[in-house]
């Protein structure tokens, strides 16, 4: 009895540090900002409005129009960064000369900076003088305006977005395809199963924990993505590139309606919380170890 | 018949790949080569990879009026308490999360892992407001204190520590060793290539932080070097060369601590991957 | 016992640990608080939108000279999107700012709804202060109320650079309407070596965002009542066709989107001859003064800006603007208020340099626009059209009385015709979705 209780005081003191950091800048402004979102708050006086602030928001443009872009954004990065890392990852495993010179270029995107590459892009995907554009104009007449055109400014930050992570998929890729069993592997050769069979049922399986992974850390990056809106676009042409983030950013500190922007913070913190639960649920039902 | 089929394979898989890299290392190259040129060559068509005239930018942006030695002391101020507190806070919290038994202990860790999904960027308003009433607005312990208290390193160490048996603390009890002497003299050196990773990788995050300093910096002189970027960019009158050379500057540290801890980042990485 | 010692001193570590961590945050006040005391001299904290060395500096430091017990330090802020939360946040945060600048009506009313903004009639009262005898109509007021003085008097006109006009044989107009304002910009329009030269300039930000509307309606173009949105009247459809025929038919302009990507700023396209002429108030006389940086071998001619054919009104648009005002969290209401008078009157005459039109009536035009124009006035300007332009007394005046939502209501008009000039949507549909976004936020 008294053992335990040492044990229990150890144990709390232990992760005090953390956990009490943890809980002022993580749990507590978690449950704040649920807490904001019912209300109506311009920073002066606070009133109680239940879930008015939802309410407005199914019916509001902007967020119907931020919530698109955010599913598009997400539908637009996560399966190809994903495809592109694993493709990668299998080729060079198995047939590359040089894989530790690719796979450190690969990865180094993932250490930039991302104001610098956002400047860096604005140069790239300049429309008129831009490199990209220049070699565009060599074999056809036109090319796109890309941040200033409604139509591609979304794709050219999801571009941005595949090439920060695209090499990172690809290195924890390498680093799995090395536990893959190789006795089953010469099993199968020896069976005679095309190289295509041996993919599909044994590689892809025993890759699986690695690929919820990557899939649920390229879902919230994905999901939370704000940065290049607020330096490149300001959510622009028109809306089409702001998103749930950037438009929570703006309804708080722009129009200053912070019970609103709580709510769209809310219900994409509910979004990801239900990734989180599907997760554990999840992982011991597809995930084979 | 079979070998050379095969080395004529790996030649066309390596040749494919080097393509895909130059791909992706090319903004790389093109923000090194333009920090080279003079402003008016940047948007010459068409373009050169290797600049025409070389001009030493970095001179303008180092010496110059600007205050971008400011901005990377800051960084390297933010950044360096931020990461040997969480080394620290991390290690304890990875202990008491695994070698200690008790009551209540999953739970807190189910809350813990809960939330290590959600991003900072959806409490920005109430932290906020915390952050003003803790007088820490504005002062460069708003990026560190978040930052010395992360879940995610406390969850890489645990990972690590899982795999060192119990029995080991067992055996160092018999000998009269407190936890904390455990902990550090017996369990650290084992731990080596654990912490590594999460120096390397919370270094890279903490210099790379965009969102917090943007939200819970105002005064310039405390500017870390994002946001120093950003300043650079109104004050230089958006001269792209100054920029690129700036830019340079910034993302050069974390690169260059992965060329040589890549090993490490892998190894970290994968093993938050496989074992998560 | 020895083990219990050493259980004592891990439970001592892990304490201080926490505790280092949660006093941790309270250190960074405590520094500020004591560097505040060991002064003596009241100190004011003033955030500006313009650059110090372009003026502001000479009023603080002319200020400091009459009140030499007062201490001002002067934080410039970027005045786009981001530099202004910056202020907000900084203001929200309880940061010592005394004293600070709002450029836009729309910030204006949200520091006020905010709670970041003082009334200052009472102070006003007690000073035997008189507006309407300082400036004149005009004074932006919210609820009745006065939340700051305004240090300038903007309004928008065309600058021309003479030698294209020369060049394409185009006499340089007096008066003009916007149709013929977008037939001269076209046919200045012109490839030169690969490069466009384009015919005109503007920005949506200072520019764009108030173009007809502002000329036209005058004070509250966004409402039609309180809840009804204004996006319904002819001038918005006017305004569009503009956009429409010099953006996307002529070419004569950059479209809005391009150009804020781009961050381009007028006195940049315009002094480095990329365009021939541009909309812009009079701020940029000191970048076309700064020859080192902007060298450049034409006069700079001014001319008024166009007119709509058929309507009443002239208005000049931002108007009274530059306004200064107290947060009502200073420790040092008096100085403040000093400053906040000294600066809305007399401290104008050191901002005419740096191209601010005075408000006050107190200063004599003649002097403001030689101070204006610079020592090299004659080689660099007109200085007659300016002259004519710049004092116009024609040009009305308005001030706003409606506010609800107003930074909903410019950003879904901002949204709009950037859809719009991107080739997103046509003319109709771009009123449409405004007027029906706008009635929605209204209602």
């Amino acid at each position: 009895m008294n053992r335990n209780k040492k044990n229990v005081l150890k144990g709390l003191l232990f992760i005090a540090p953390n956990y009490i950091g943890f809980f002022i800048f993580t749990l507590v402004p978690m449950v704040t900002a649920i807490v904001i979102s019912f209300t109506k708050w311009k920073m002066g006086d606070m009133e109680f409005i239940g879930l008015k602030n939802y309410l407005e928001l199914l019916s509001s443009r902007s967020f119907y129009k931020s919530f698109l872009n955010t599913v598009l954004f997400v539908l637009g990065t996560v399966p190809v960064t994903i495809v592109l890392g694993l493709g990668i990852a299998y080729f060079v495993d198995r047939y590359a000369y040089g894989k530790s010179l690719i796979r450190t270029i690969m990865f180094l995107p993932y250490t930039a900076n991302i104001v610098a590459i956002c400047y860096v892009w604005m140069m790239l995907f300049q429309p008129t003088y831009g490199p990209v554009n220049q070699l565009i104009l060599k074999f056809v007449k036109t090319a796109p305006g890309w941040l200033t055109s409604s139509e591609w400014a979304l794709i050219c930050i999801m571009a941005l977005q595949v090439w920060m992570y695209a090499g990172y998929c690809m290195v924890i890729y390498l680093a799995a395809l090395k536990q893959v069993p190789s006795d089953l592997m010469e099993a199968a050769a020896i069976d005679g199963a095309s190289r295509y069979k041996q993919f599909v049922h044994i590689i892809l399986p025993s890759l699986s924990p690695t690929t919820f992974f990557i899939l649920i850390t390229m879902l919230i990056n994905s999901l939370k993505i704000f940065a290049p809106m607020n330096i490149m676009t300001d959510g622009g042409p028109g809306d089409s590139t702001s998103v749930l983030v950037f438009q929570s950013y703006i309804t708080a500190f722009r129009y200053n309606d912070m019970g609103t922007a709580s709510a769209i913070s809310t219900i994409l913190f509910l979004i990801i919380l239900g990734i989180t639960l599907y997760q554990w649920k999840g992982q011991n039902k597809w995930v084979n170890y | 018949m079979m070998e050379q089929n095969r080395k004529v394979k790996k030649i066309i898989v390596t040749v494919l790949s080097f393509l895909i890299c130059a791909i992706v290392f090319f903004p790389i190259v093109y923000m090194i080569s333009n920090s080279f040129k003079v402003e008016l060559d940047i948007f010459k068509s068409p373009f050169h990879i290797i600049p025409e005239k070389f001009v030493n930018n970095y001179n303008s942006v180092w010496n110059g009026a600007y205050d971008f030695v400011r901005f990377y002391l800051n960084s390297l101020k933010v950044t360096a308490i931020s990461v040997c507190g969480l080394v620290i806070t991390s290690l304890l919290a990875a202990y008491g999360f695994s070698k200690i038994k008790y009551k209540g202990r999953d739970i807190l860790f189910l809350v813990y892992m809960a939330t290590l999904m959600i991003p900072t960027q959806l409490t920005m308003i109430p932290r906020f407001m915390i952050y003003k009433e803790l007088g820490i607005y504005n002062t460069h312990w708003a990026l560190i204190l978040p930052g010395m208290t992360t879940a995610f390193g406390t969850f890489l160490l645990r990972q690590f520590m899982i795999s060192i048996p119990y029995e080991m603390n067992e055996a160092a009890k018999i000998d009269g060793a407190g936890e904390l002497r455990i902990l550090f003299q017996i369990l650290l050196p084992l731990l080596k290539p654990g912490i590594i990773t999460l120096v390397l990788i919370s270094i890279v995050w903490s210099w790379n932080d965009y969102e917090n300093a943007m939200l819970f910096l105002t005064d310039k002189n405390l500017f870390t070097i994002p946001l120093g970027l950003i300043s650079f960019m109104d004050e230089t009158g958006k001269q792209y060369s100054l920029i690129m050379a700036a830019a340079v500057s910034a993302a050069l540290p974390p690169m260059i601590l992965f060329l040589f801890g890549q090993r490490y980042f892998v190894e970290g990485l994968a093993k938050g991957a496989v074992k998560g | 016992m020895k083990k219990k010692t050493k259980q004592a001193l891990s439970i001592g570590m892990m304490a201080i640990l926490t505790i280092g961590l949660v006093s941790g945050c309270g250190s960074g006040k405590k520094e500020k608080v004591a560097e505040e005391k060991k002064e003596d001299k009241k100190k004011i904290v003033v955030w500006g939108p313009i650059p110090e060395e372009n003026g502001p500096q000479d009023v603080c430091d002319h200020f400091m000279e009459e009140h030499p017990d007062i201490e001002v330090e002067y934080v410039r802020y970027v005045n786009d999107d981001q530099g202004n939360v910056k202020l907000d946040t900084a203001l929200m945060s309880g940061e010592q700012i005394d004293v600070y600048f709002t450029q836009f009506e729309d910030y204006y009313v949200k520091r006020i709804e905010a709670g970041m903004a003082e009334a200052l009639d009472p102070l006003l009262e007690k000073d035997g202060f008189d507006i309407q005898e300082a400036y004149g109509d005009g004074v932006w007021q919210y609820e009745g109320k006065t939340y700051g003085l305004p240090t300038n008097y903007d309004h928008q006109f065309v600058w021309i650079n003479e030698k294209m006009f020369q060049e394409a044989g185009i006499e340089i107009p007096t008066s003009w309407t916007w149709d013929e304002y977008a037939e001269i910009t076209k046919k200045l329009t012109k490839d030169a070596d690969g490069v466009k030269i384009y015919g005109g300039f503007m920005k949506w930000q200072d520019v764009g965002r108030l173009m007809g509307r502002g000329q036209v309606l005058g004070a509250d173009s966004f409402y039609k009542s309180d809840t009804e949105s204004n996006f319904d009247d002819p001038v918005y459809q006017q305004t569009l066709e503009l956009f429409d025929r010099m953006m996307l038919q002529d070419g004569s302009h950059m479209n809005f989107v391009e150009a804020t990507n781009s961050k381009l700023e007028p006195y940049g396209e315009f002094l480095s001859g990329k365009v021939a002429t541009c909309i812009s108030a009079p701020w940029i006389t000191r970048y076309i003064n700064d020859q080192e940086k902007y060298p450049h071998d034409f006069k700079t001619v001014a001319a008024p800006l166009p007119i709509t054919e058929g309507s009443e009104h002239n208005y000049g648009w931002p108007g009274l603007t530059g306004v200064i005002m107290m947060n009502p969290a200073t420790a040092q209401k008096e100085a403040a208020y000093d400053f906040i008078k000294y600066y809305g009157t007399e401290g104008q005459k050191y901002m005419c340099r740096a191209g601010k039109i005075p408000s006050w009536t107190g200063i004599d035009p003649e002097v403001a626009l030689n101070e204006m124009l610079g020592e090299n006035a004659e080689e660099l300007f007109d200085v007659d059209s300016f002259k004519n332009v710049i004092f116009d007394e024609k040009i009305e005046r308005y001030y706003n009385t409606k506010f609800n939502k107003l930074p909903e209501l410019e950003r879904i008009w901002k949204e709009e015709v950037e859809r719009f000039v991107t080739g997103e949507q046509d003319q109709e549909s771009t009123l449409a979705n405004a007027k029906e976004r706008g009635d929605q936020e209204l209602k």
